[in-house]
């Protein structure tokens, strides 16, 4: 293969474009990583949910801190069929010792589909017992088997650490979860059975309109898709429109400086394009040269920037929210890919242009 | 004029280049024929339309005015497209100086040709280095252009030429980067392997003692083929 003996015997100048290439696949890969890691800190913990549909009260505006669904709401919502499960919140403060953070505390209905896997520990079996995410265990120190107390405003509650999950965070704090009785104790405490019985009441069926039945049958709710809900925690809309903007941009200006590279390339061969074309080469074939070194750095490129962003994930403290998704690698290569188009075909435009007759010293 | 359906006829061929009062014409009402087995030498000072005339016969630039027919086929109107496929399957080229691709080594230089014409094979490759021994080259068939000496760089330049086995050759000035000792050489083995294989050869040359080799010389000045004279 000619177009790989270039190659071979321009190292250096491949090898630093191959470096650019790999650079903005880098860059691309973090930003998309970053962006996703913010997301997750907003609504990791929702995301998580095992449910299609998320119930709010009506006069919410579809917002997990102001709904309050009623022991009858949720026990209709039950009626109208599919899986349903009660998901209280509420924002707390975990002490223990010398530490004091502030988490996002869950209720759920045990059983139900709100029930959050276990990943170490055991499940919840009674009120003083406590799940912590793993991010939380992770940034505090916390393990099972330890005692913790979660304030809400002057009342104290105490539990017992009995199992991990990894359900993510909610509005950047990390999740804890209890029992929905608790969670209704220590949200609405001395309020009884008078307490609204849930915030939220998740729900996942089969039938495309079991939103619209919920909603039909149940008054004063509101049913949202999990993606709608997450949509609606306030901020994450603007987040996910400057975080793509950023992509965007650094799409933009990748693809630019990768075109410019190879069309730097191609300008700097037009007296060997010339030999070629003089010789009777077509430009199709000149031009199935440069795709192949363009397939070459392009995946040189990709084996550099992937490996590279990996490494930084495991470098970087947990605390940074950088979530090094399957979409990461997705964005990064189609960017290159389209880039490196993008790029050969400026070049191609000069492979047609490049004159035989130059060959010949003339022109 | 000698008539040979399978030579090369020049015929009435114009060049100008630009319009108008900047109008240069280059090349003006050339008409010749060369047979096949047949060496020509073109020669003039610069400037007399040589290499232009040259790249008109091998189909790199279209005449204004003319024709220029090559084995039976009028080549003066093709496309660009149908003229690249004639120069890769009937024309071998030796131009001025340095032509090699730089990063390509001896053989691989010969090897452009069939794979410009996807023709790449063990047997292509055989050929390539049978024509690099005939040549006296075989030795440096893997060292790349810049580690051979001129004489070394215009005998792999003319296996390239010799490579696709083409009817038609045409050299722009052979000997302008080599001593005469080894400008005698290159050309002789030029002028043997255009007789042996039954090629049309025609040469650029502004170096009269290269003329011993050729069977014939077309006087250029100004454009024009002056007198065609016999050796």
């Amino acid at each position: 293969m000619l177009a790989l003996q270039e190659i071979r015997r321009k190292k250096l100048q491949f090898g630093l474009i191959s470096l650019i290439v790999g650079l903005v696949v880098y860059l691309l890969v973090m930003i998309s990583a970053l962006g996703s890691g913010l997301l997750s800190a907003m609504s990791g913990a929702v995301n998580s949910f095992d449910a299609d549909l998320v119930v709010f009260s009506a006069d919410s505006n579809d917002s997990f801190l102001r709904s309050e669904l009623t022991a009858s709401q949720r026990d209709a919502i039950a009626e109208v069929g599919g899986a349903t499960g009660g998901i209280g919140y509420m924002a707390a403060t975990a002490q223990e010792d010398s530490l004091t953070e502030d988490v996002a505390l869950f209720g759920f209905e045990p059983g139900s589909i709100a029930e959050p896997a276990v990943r170490s520990g055991r499940a919840l079996a009674r009120e003083g017992e406590i799940l912590i995410d793993r991010g939380l265990s992770r940034s505090s120190g916390l393990k099972v088997g330890d005692q913790i107390t979660m304030r809400n405003a002057l009342i104290a509650y105490n539990f017992t650490i009995v199992g991990e999950v990894d359900e993510g965070q909610f509005l950047g704090l990390p999740s804890a979860y209890v029992l929905l009785d608790k969670w209704r104790e220590m949200r609405y405490p001395g309020q009884g059975e008078d307490a609204p019985a849930a915030s939220v009441i998740l729900a996942r069926g089969h039938a495309d309109d079991l939103g619209a039945r919920i909603e039909a049958a149940v008054p004063n709710t509101s049913v949202l898709s999990k993606s709608e809900a997450i949509s609606a925690i306030g901020g994450v809309t603007e987040q996910e429109r400057v975080v793509m903007a950023i992509e965007f941009f650094g799409f933009v200006i990748g693809a630019l400086v990768i075109g410019s590279f190879f069309f730097v390339l191609t300008m700097q061969r037009a007296y060997e394009i010339a030999i070629f074309k003089a010789l009777g080469a077509s430009s199709w074939y000149v031009f199935g040269q440069l795709i192949c070194q363009v397939a070459a750095v392009a995946l040189a490129g990709l084996a550099l920037g992937v490996p590279l962003a990996l490494v930084t994930e495991a470098a970087l403290p947990s605390d940074i929210p950088l979530q090094i998704t399957t979409s990461a690698f997705l964005t990064g290569g189609a960017s290159i890919t389209i880039a490196a188009l993008l790029g050969s075909l400026f070049s191609a435009r000069q492979v047609v242009r490049v004159n035989p007759m130059s060959a010949l010293g003339q022109v | 004029m000698s008539q040979d359906e399978q030579g090369l006829l020049a015929q009435s061929l114009t060049k100008v280049f630009g319009s108008g009062d900047t109008a240069v014409e280059a090349v003006r009402d050339v008409s010749f024929s060369v047979r096949t087995g047949e060496f020509v030498a073109i020669v003039g000072p610069s400037g007399s339309g040589k290499t232009t005339l040259l790249a008109m016969l091998g189909g790199l630039l279209i005449a204004t005015n003319g024709r220029v027919v090559v084995g039976g086929s009028d080549i003066s109107r093709w496309s660009e497209a149908q003229r690249a496929r004639f120069r890769r399957e009937r024309v071998g080229f030796v131009f001025q100086g340095f032509n090699l691709v730089p990063y390509l080594t001896a053989e691989q230089n010969l090897m452009v040709m069939p794979s410009i014409s996807g023709k790449v094979s063990g047997e292509a490759r055989e050929r390539a280095r049978q024509l690099l021994r005939e040549l006296g080259v075989e030795k440096r068939a893997h060292h790349l252009p810049g580690e051979l000496s001129g004489g070394e760089r215009q005998r792999v330049a003319i296996g390239r030429a010799l490579m696709n086995d083409p009817l038609l050759v045409l050299v722009d000035e052979p000997t302008s980067n080599l001593d005469s000792e080894r400008g005698n050489e290159v050309v002789h083995s030029l002028a043997e392997e255009i007789k042996m294989r039954n090629k049309i050869g025609i040469m650029v040359t502004h170096d009269r003692r290269m003329l011993t080799h050729v069977d014939r010389v077309l006087e250029m000045a100004d454009g024009r083929v002056q007198s065609p004279e016999r050796q």
